[in-house]
């Protein structure tokens, strides 16, 4: 609906997103969402739980991000535009649907506001208010900006964590809660903000300190 | 800025004119060719905060709380209709915005924060406890203005800063610093989140 017109959507369309891309897409969801739920609650696999593991917020927004961007890649934008707005007035999950993202995406807690606009490969992890959007003050449009994030596979972004502009980030990075990063990430990185000034009521100050350099 | 009394139906719907010229700006400052931003959900929500403004300023309490929840349901933002806001607001992101306070013209609001009353219910001129801005702020993702607090013009706070008193005008709050270690064979980097702004 929103910049339909705009420069390069042609080339990214043209990429195909099959059907059976999406199934497989699909299929690792919920791979990865009962992976995580088996930790806290043993249940024998079957077709059934993963069906019903289908009803789960956490999936739905998966789902509806997966059909946006399969309707976008057929070149129904209006439809793909209607998908991601549907998700965003549930599920309060903004993807852009020119986002490409790999299989394995996993979202805790959808309900906390989630936007992301970029690129990124398999297991992407988008835990609680987390976002992930191109240069400061784009609004949202169909397409994905040249400059979006680029995420390599199995990244996770922490809670309240934020990834702005054009940058590169690599594979295995973890990017810890309330991170604002504005630069490129190398493979496996590990990234802190330290932003440590908080009052303990009595003797707190060593506990903070050690907190600030773990 | 004006006061309730002066809120017309004009008034509220030249700020409406002037918050989407704005938005519009914002999409061709980025080379973004739009039909039309009547379905964006940036310019749903302020749309609906300026009719819930509205509304509230004349009198019309239940409704204006109507329209400020539907705008809740809808776009994901809080804007309260008490806050006075100036012309040109632009939210850009409505997902898990809260603007509860007073501010000039041109705030610009990214999203994932906002500004909001404290435990301090002190009134300078916004409503008890709420945050006073000046013209032309920007608020970046995650930046938070909280309590009884002036905040002058032109002020830019960088993304997951929360601000709880007061700043000058034309001042810059920087982002936090972040640490980056690498997990395999790398010496830690130190580094700042960069001109996050």
């Amino acid at each position: 609906m929103l910049g339909n017109r705009q420069k390069g959507m042609a080339a990214m369309r043209s990429e195909c997103y099959g059907f059976s891309q999406l199934r497989a897409d699909l299929a690792r969801d919920i791979d990865v969402y009962l992976r995580f739920a088996a930790e806290y609650h043993v249940a024998r696999r079957s077709w059934r739980r993963s069906l019903s593991a289908l009803c789960m917020p956490s999936l739905l927004a998966c789902v509806l991000y997966r059909v946006s961007h399969w309707l976008h890649s057929r070149g129904w934008c209006r439809l793909a535009v209607i998908a991601a707005r549907f998700n965003l007035l549930v599920l309060r999950v903004s993807i852009t649907p020119a986002s490409r993202i790999g299989g394995g995406l996993y979202i805790p807690h959808p309900g906390t506001g989630i936007v992301f606009q970029g690129n990124a490969g398999r297991d992407l992890k988008l835990f609680a208010g987390c976002a992930a959007s191109s240069a400061p003050f784009t609004p949202l449009h169909g397409g994905v900006m040249p400059d979006a994030p680029q995420f390599g596979d199995n990244v996770s972004l922490g809670a309240m964590s934020f990834v702005v502009g054009p940058v590169r980030v690599g594979s295995n990075v973890r990017i810890g809660f309330n991170a604002s990063v504005a630069r490129d990430l190398p493979d496996n990185a590990i990234v802190v903000s330290i932003q440590v000034r908080s009052r303990l009521a009595s003797g707190g100050a060593a506990a903070v300190s050690a907190l600030a350099d773990r | 800025m004006p006061t309730i009394s002066t809120l017309s139906c004009r008034e509220s719907l030249r700020r409406l004119g002037v918050d989407r010229r704005r938005l519009l700006a914002c999409y061709l400052a980025r080379g973004i060719v739009v039909r039309s931003v009547a379905f964006s959900p940036s310019f749903l929500c302020v749309a609906l905060y300026r009719l819930s403004r509205h509304l509230y300023a004349r009198g019309w309490g239940l409704a204006a709380r109507a329209v400020w929840q539907i705008n809740m349901l809808l776009t994901g933002a809080d804007i309260s209709p008490i806050s006075d806001l100036g012309e040109g607001l632009v939210v850009v992101h409505p997902v898990a915005v809260t603007v509860v306070g007073s501010a000039g013209r041109n705030l610009l609001v990214e999203g994932h924060g906002g500004m909001g009353g404290g435990l301090d219910l002190r009134d300078i001129g916004a409503g008890p406890g709420l945050p006073l801005l000046g013209h032309d702020v920007q608020l970046a993702r995650g930046a938070l203005v909280l309590g009884p607090v002036r905040v002058g013009h032109g002020v830019r706070i960088a993304s997951g800063c929360t601000v709880v008193r007061d700043l000058p005008d034309g001042c810059e709050v920087l982002p936090h610093p972040i640490r980056v270690r690498l997990g395999d064979a790398g010496q830690p980097a130190e580094g700042d989140g960069s001109d996050a702004q």
